[in-house]
Order: structure tokens, then C-alpha cells, then sequence
């Protein structure tokens, strides 16, 4: 194994480490409550950067994917009380599906015309739901937790346990597209579709790679969310603003390298979930969209393109 | 259940929803169409013209139409504005200025739909005037004359839209910039200049275009959300930047929704724009009637 | 007029290809076979369809009609990246560099996905491989640059090199001498000359004529999407009807 590569594995077994730790021995169940929403939108930036980032198509449908995933929970629970893992599994199945539809788009349409579609794909999917008795319609549904299963002692440090293993997931798959000749390949596409593919690169079948794995991973990262609030519907499972938080923490973390992403995730993150206690939740939309403009505008690459070069595109790490 | 009857009011109430529609996505069709900016954020500039309207209406009874207009300098000022800031951080920078942009105007979105909720709340504001809340019926179909009066400016807006953009000077410099930028720089002409009143112009309509919106029906914060789906759609539908595409394709999305309205209800019609939408661009992204 | 036979066996074929934009005929029933290692001079004025046919010949665009044969097989449906691994190659007429990376990185994009893997098993395989070429073409200086700062002579020739980087047996330049200066232009002119012996066909679309005369075996002639003149270069230049769609009108 290479030295980078242990460094990573070492950093992810010891996170994975803390986290169990806490788990264990806090007995306040606040900080989980927060800290899984950070944790799930770390998986969500991470996963967008694959295809956002990397590949630059930029999808504003993280909603869709996200909603996909708690919608499938639903299903399960509803129609067969499957495990969470089980729901987990079969949400990254039909995202990957999604995926795979959105990677069709891309056959026909680039740029701006891709990021709506990509819109006009979530609200289709949200009102299909909105219109399905089954899972509650546009109503909503509560759903029952089952007996939380041991080591742990509550189902939300479960929850939080959880999705911490679908970051260092999330981010494995990341960091070995970004170092292998699939990120190459996407950056190449990136920067010019037609001298890519004239260079001998598979456009079509890396962009279908890079749609289904961005979008499995986020909706096996929103699957739990069902859970966790042990209540969906369509208005909050597809809201617009997974799709802009997600931009916004990316961007502001910056999409060359999948550090970014978990940055601007646990920075955003974090003061979100600050300012939703601290005085309310319309500040906190305000904020997002007030870092994400002077962003956008200031700092092109986020905050890796800030500290030089050691995160350029396509370097390795 | 369904009739003839039924259809047939379905496909007039759509018909005046659409030029509505008309109304609403011609600035669009200038900014997005003609000047390919990504301009994510007219439907929330066009609640926010709304929501003036609503408090010059509620603080001083002004007439909302006229109030739209008063709201039109104002309008165009801001167009200018967001179109400088624009150009220089994006446009001048090169490279996937269109992502970023969409980005920065989606923030923008959200920074406005927030201000809204912060200043007026979360509830539906409407307007009052003469003219809300009566309706004309021939026969057994009943149409506001909200809706009528909403169609008669719409149809007066794009017939003089579309006359100052082939008829003035400056209108054809407007469509000829975005034909041929280096053309017409050769000519001496400043196409960032022009490109800049042309957004101007599309802004300043949004004026008018709120003042139609809050009459129609009352206006929320978050509105702006579902009219992205249906200005895109038209927009795009109408081949990018025709001014009669434009009227043509709100109409038939008018009628679409207003039948699909009728015959599977309300909670479907969210989708119809956006089903449209993703059509036309999976099928033919030159739009139905472009160019 | 008669088509002179190419020299040796027909590495590239194109059969009656036809390629319209609407209305608009932009190639008309073009024959025409390129031998292994020929050098092959493709001109005419603006708008007459050189382009087009270098699209449709590494796949950037579908004819309405024809077939494009290489090495034995049709391969008028493949895309580019197909067409790339089995050995044709181009740059672009206006450059088309990968912008957020540099040099070296450029190249290693081609051999990270180059149709033939045999010798580029491990990262340090191809990287050797892509400092190869960078020197042979005069570039190892530059390898770790970002394609920002490259200048037009060195844009033109990291073109070249990433081509080369994909193994072709068929290279097409597209104007890449278009804004050199005449030592630019020799030098670049070199560079394709010497390639030409290692049994890479090429195709070079050029205006400047003196360049062509140079460069070429045979001279081909487009003018309205249809050959005027085809053959030994001094024939070509000498057919009146060259001549008359060059300097007339």
C-alpha cells in the first residue's frame, strides 16, 4: 500500500474510532442529534463532488436522490419493517437507477440546460410521490423506530454511528476516483468533452459511472433521515435546500479534491446547526445563501484553493 | 366527470393563464434567451416585485397595476446592477461562468425568498382592487376578470416587447448581440453596454409582471420555487429568445396545466411544467419553435 | 478527372461520404484512400468542408451518408474514443488543451486510456512514456507547466504531443501552424515531417501553401464540399480550378 493510502486508512479507522467512542460513553443525546446532520451532509457534498466536481455536471437534484433514499426507507418499513441496513442498501440500489436516468441526460444536454433538467427531474419525482397513497401521500407518515440493537443505547447515536461509516465510505469511493484514471478521465472530460473523447477517452461511460455512484451514495446518505426523524413527506424529503447546501458546501469547500467537500460540509454543517438553535432557521437559509454568493464570487475554488497548490485538480492524495 | 364541456372551459381558462405565463417569462426569455445568463433568480426578483406591489397596495391603496409600473424604474436599476456584478465576476473571468453563475444566482434566490420571509412573514399576501374578485360568465363558464385583465397587459407587453426588440435601434442591437458579439464590437458598438440595458429591460417588465402575479392569485415567500420550473420551461420550450415563441409556449403550457388541473387535480399540476420541460430538452433542447 | 491510385495499401477509405446541416451540403460524395505513412496535404478555402471531413473522420461528427473505412474495418458508427483507440489521432484548430492541467498531465490522460496498454502497465510506464514524447517534441521543459501559460507555438505542439501520446497510425493536424511565425512554422513543419517516417499517415489541413508543397506526397482540394483537384502537389497547385477557387472571388 502506498504511504498516502495508510495515512487515509489510519485517519478513517480512528475516526470511525471517536465516533464509537462517543457513542458509548456520552450521555447526552444532543450532540448526536446535530452531529448526524453535519455527518449526512459531509456523505451528500462528498458525493456530489464526484459528478459536480469532478466531472462538472453540476446537479441541482440532490433532492431528488436525497428524497429517493428516504422514500425507499419508507417503502420498506412500511410494506416489510426491513433493518436499516437492508433500507440503506436497497435506497443506494435505486439511486444508483436514478443515477443512471440522470446519466442519460447527459447524453443530450450539458451546462446549464443539464442543472435544470436535473430540477425538473426532482419536482417530477416529488409530486409522483406527493400523488402515492402508499407512503403517505402529501400528508406524510410517521414511522415507529424498532428496538435499537446493542452496542448502542439509543437509536439516534445508532443513526450517527451509522452514517459516520457511510462518510468514510463515501469518501473511500471518492478518494480512489479522484487517484485513479477515472478521475483523470473525468477532469479531462471536464475541461473539453470533445478533446477528451478524441484523446481516447469513454466519455459517455464515466459520466454514466460518475451519475450512478454520486447518486447512489446519496441516497443511501438520505436513507436513514427516515429514521432519524421518524417521519417523512415529500415537502422536506425533496426540499430545494439539500440541493443548495450541498452546492454551497461543495463549492465553498472546493471540487477538486474530495477534502473540499468535507470541509465546507462540516463548516456550513456545523454553523448551520448553530444558528437553527442560536435564533432561527430563516438566518440559517440566509446564511447559506449569503456564503454561498461571496463564494462563488471571492473564492472561485473554495477555501482548498485558498491554501496553493497542494490540492490541484488531479493531484493525488 | 370528463365532458366536452369541461375540456372546452379547460383549454380557454389555459389559454389566459398562459399569456399570464407570457408575462412572467418574457424577461427570462430576454436575459436567459437572448444574453445566456443563468438567470435562476427571475422568479424571485418577480415575488419581489410582487411583494412591492402588495405594499404600495396595502400602505398607500395604489392601484396594483399601477403600482407595477411605478415599481418598473426601479426594476430597471436593479437589472443593471445585477448584470454589472454579473459580467465582471463572471462573464470577464471566462471559464464555466454559466456554473458558477447558476450558483450565484441561485444564492441570490434564496437571499431574497429569506428577506421576504423576515420582512413580511411567512403568510400569502394578495392585493385589492376593483376589478378582484368578479367575473364575467358566458354561459356556464365563469372567468375572473382577474384573469382577463391579467391577459389583456400580457398580450400589450409581449406585442410591445416584441415590437421595441425588431422596431428601435437599441432592440436590434439587443438581438444582434446575442447573434454576434464580435460583429458588432467590430462596429464599434459596446456589447457589454448593450447587453446591460437588456437586462435592465428584462428586470424593469418583472415590475409589471409582479403586479400580474399578486393579482392573479395571492403570493408566498417560496412561490418563486415552482415558477422556475414554468419561465425555464417556456423559455426554453420557446426556442431561446423569440418574443412570439414565448406567447406561443406559455400557451400551451397554460392549457396543459389547466387540463391536466382539470381532469387529475391540483396536487399534479406542480409537475407539469417541469415534465414539459424535461421533454423538450431531452427531445429537441433547440426548443419546439426556435431558431 | 482521375483519381490517382494511392501509393501503397489504403490505411483510411473514405466511401461516398455525404455530410448535410439542414439544407446546407457540406460534404458531397467525397472518395479518397490514404496509404500507411503518407502525408497527405487537405486544402481549400474557407467553408469548403476540410473541417467537416476531419470530424467525420475521427468521429466528432456522423456523414448522412458513405462510410469511413480504417485498417480494414467500418468505422463510420464508432465514436472518437473508439476511433482514438484503434488509431486516429487530431488537433484542433483552434487548441483544445485539457485547461486545468499541465502539461504532462495532458498526456497522460491519452495513455491512461490508450487503446494499447502493453507497455503502459504502472503510472511510472506511462509517465515515462509521456516525458518521451514531451522531449521529442520539445516541450520537457514545460511538462509540469499549467496549459495556461503555454504560448501559441507551445499550445500547437502540446496538441501534437497528446495525439502522439494515443499511438495513432493516422494523425490529422488541423491548421496547427495557423498564427505561427515562419521559424515557428518550419519548426512545427519538422516536427510532422519526421513523424511521417515512423509510418504515421498524416493528414494536415493548412493554409499556408508553401508549408503544404513541403509537406506533402499527394494534395487534395475541397471547394463546396466537393474535390476539385487531387494529386502530386505542383499538378494540384497548377489546376486552374484551384487556382480560380483560391485567388478568384
Amino acid at each position: 500500500m502506498q504511504r498516502s493510502s495508510i495515512v487515509f486508512w489510519t485517519g478513517a479507522l480512528l475516526f470511525l474510532a471517536v465516533v464509537f467512542a462517543m457513542t458509548q460513553l456520552l450521555r447526552n443525546e444532543y450532540p448526536f442529534f446535530a452531529g448526524y446532520v453535519i455527518l449526512q451532509f459531509v456523505v451528500l457534498s462528498v458525493a456530489w463532488t464526484i459528478l459536480g466536481g469532478y466531472a462538472g455536471y453540476v446537479n441541482f437534484g440532490t433532492n431528488a436522490f436525497f428524497g429517493v433514499g428516504v422514500y425507499t426507507a419508507v417503502l420498506l418499513v412500511q410494506a416489510y419493517k426491513a433493518p436499516l441496513g437492508v433500507q440503506i442498501a436497497a435506497a443506494a440500489v435505486v439511486g444508483s437507477l436514478l443515477g443512471l436516468g440522470v446519466g442519460l441526460l447527459t447524453l443530450r444536454m450539458r451546462g446549464i440546460f443539464f442543472s435544470i433538467a436535473t430540477i425538473a427531474l426532482a419536482i417530477v419525482i416529488e409530486t409522483t410521490v406527493t400523488n402515492w397513497r402508499f407512503v403517505g401521500g402529501a400528508a406524510g407518515i410517521q414511522l415507529q423506530r424498532p428496538p435499537v440493537t446493542a452496542p448502542f443505547d439509543s437509536y439516534v447515536k445508532m443513526l450517527f454511528f451509522v452514517q459516520a461509516l457511510l462518510v468514510v465510505l463515501a469518501v473511500a469511493i471518492t478518494r480512489f476516483i479522484q487517484n485513479s484514471r477515472i478521475g483523470r478521465g473525468l477532469h479531462a472530460l471536464r475541461d473539453d468533452e470533445l478533446a477528451a473523447e478524441c484523446t481516447g477517452v469513454p466519455t459517455l461511460r464515466l459520466k454514466l459511472l460518475a451519475c450512478v455512484i454520486s447518486g447512489a451514495l446519496i441516497s443511501a446518505g438520505g436513507a436513514p433521515a427516515a429514521m432519524y426523524v421518524q417521519y417523512a413527506n415529500p415537502d422536506s424529503a425533496f426540499n430545494l435546500n439539500y440541493s443548495v447546501s450541498v452546492l454551497a458546501m461543495s463549492l465553498i469547500g472546493g471540487t477538486s479534491h474530495w477534502i473540499g467537500p468535507i470541509l465546507g460540509a462540516v463548516l456550513l454543517g456545523t454553523t448551520q446547526q448553530f444558528l437553527t438553535v442560536t435564533i432561527s432557521s430563516e438566518i440559517n437559509v440566509l446564511v447559506l445563501g449569503v456564503m454561498l454568493v461571496v463564494f462563488v464570487v471571492a473564492a472561485p475554488k473554495g477555501i482548498i484553493g485558498l491554501f496553493g497548490k497542494s490540492f490541484r485538480s488531479g493531484g493525488r492524495a | 366527470m370528463f365532458s366536452i364541456d369541461l375540456l372546452r372551459d379547460a383549454v380557454v381558462l389555459g389559454v389566459l393563464l398562459g399569456c399570464f405565463y407570457a408575462a412572467v417569462s418574457i424577461g427570462l426569455s430576454i436575459s436567459f434567451g437572448l444574453l445566456d445568463v443563468p438567470h435562476v433568480a427571475h422568479p424571485a426578483f418577480l415575488v419581489l416585485a410582487s411583494y412591492g406591489v402588495y405594499l404600495l397596495n396595502d400602505s398607500y391603496d395604489i392601484d396594483p397595476l399601477l403600482a407595477g409600473l411605478l415599481l418598473t424604474p426601479l426594476f430597471f436599476l436593479l437589472g443593471l446592477v445585477t448584470y454589472r456584478l454579473y459580467h465582471e465576476t463572471f462573464e470577464k473571468r471566462g471559464s464555466d461562468a454559466a456554473v458558477r453563475g447558476i450558483a450565484f444566482f441561485f444564492g441570490v434566490a434564496f437571499i431574497i425568498e429569506v428577506l421576504i420571509i423576515l420582512q413580511f412573514g411567512v403568510d400569502q399576501r394578495s392585493v385589492t382592487a376593483s376589478y378582484i374578485g368578479k367575473a364575467w360568465r358566458f354561459g356556464d363558464l365563469r372567468i375572473p376578470i382577474r384573469q382577463l385583465v391579467a391577459f389583456a397587459v400580457a398580450i400589450g407587453l409581449t406585442v410591445l416587447l416584441a415590437a421595441y426588440l425588431s422596431k428601435t435601434f437599441m432592440g436590434r442591437a439587443i438581438r444582434a448581440v446575442a447573434q454576434d458579439e464580435e460583429g458588432l464590437r467590430l462596429m464599434g458598438a459596446n456589447p457589454v453596454r448593450i447587453k446591460q440595458v437588456a437586462f435592465g429591460i428584462a428586470t424593469a417588465v418583472l415590475g409589471i409582471a409582479g403586479a400580474l402575479l399578486i393579482i392573479v392569485a395571492p403570493v408566498e415567500p417560496t412561490l418563486d420555487r415552482v415558477y422556475i420550473g414554468r419561465t425555464f420551461c417556456v423559455v426554453v420550450m420557446a426556442g431561446l429568445g423569440s418574443i412570439s415563441g414565448t406567447l406561443i409556449a406559455s400557451i400551451i403550457l397554460g392549457v396543459a396545466e389547466s387540463i391536466v388541473l382539470t381532469m387529475f387535480g391540483a396536487s399534479w399540476a406542480p409537475a407539469i411544467s417541469f415534465a414539459l420541460l424535461l421533454g423538450v430538452l431531452a427531445v429537441r433542447p433547440q426548443g419546439l419553435l426556435g431558431r | 478527372m482521375t483519381t490517382p491510385a494511392a501509393p501503397r495499401e489504403p490505411l483510411l477509405r473514405i466511401e461516398a461520404l455525404t455530410k448535410n446541416f439542414g439544407g446546407f451540403i457540406a460534404l458531397d460524395n467525397i472518395n479518397v484512400d490514404i496509404a500507411k505513412g503518407e502525408r497527405f496535404g487537405l486544402i481549400g478555402p474557407n467553408g469548403s468542408g476540410k473541417t467537416t471531413l476531419v470530424n467525420c473522420i475521427s468521429g466528432a461528427l456522423r456523414p448522412n451518408k458513405g462510410n469511413v473505412v480504417f485498417a480494414g474495418a467500418d468505422i463510420t458508427l464508432l465514436p472518437p474514443n473508439r476511433r482514438s483507440h484503434r488509431g486516429i489521432a487530431r488537433s484542433f484548430q483552434i487548441p483544445r488543451p485539457f485547461r486545468s492541467m499541465t502539461v504532462l498531465e495532458n498526456l497522460m490522460v491519452a495513455l491512461d486510456f490508450a487503446g494499447n496498454r502493453e507497455l503502459l502497465e504502472t503510472e511510472a510506464h506511462r509517465r515515462d512514456a509521456a516525458m518521451s514524447i514531451l522531449s521529442r517534441i520539445g516541450l520537457t521543459t514545460r511538462a509540469t507547466v499549467p496549459t495556461a501559460v503555454l504560448t501559441q507555438v507551445e499550445l500547437r505542439k502540446m496538441e501534437l504531443a497528446r495525439a502522439l501520446a494515443t499511438g495513432p497510425k493516422l494523425l490529422i493536424s488541423d491548421e496547427a501552424m495557423a498564427g505561427l511565425s515562419t521559424s515557428e512554422v518550419d519548426e512545427v513543419l519538422d516536427l510532422l515531417m519526421s513523424l511521417g517516417g515512423e509510418d504515421i499517415a498524416i493528414i494536415m489541413i493548412e493554409h499556408i501553401m508553401q508549408a503544404v508543397m513541403r509537406f506533402s506526397q499527394r494534395v487534395m482540394c475541397l471547394d463546396a464540399g466537393r474535390i476539385i483537384a487531387i494529386g502530386a502537389p505542383s499538378e494540384v497547385m497548377a489546376n486552374a480550378r484551384v487556382q480560380e477557387a483560391y485567388l478568384g472571388t
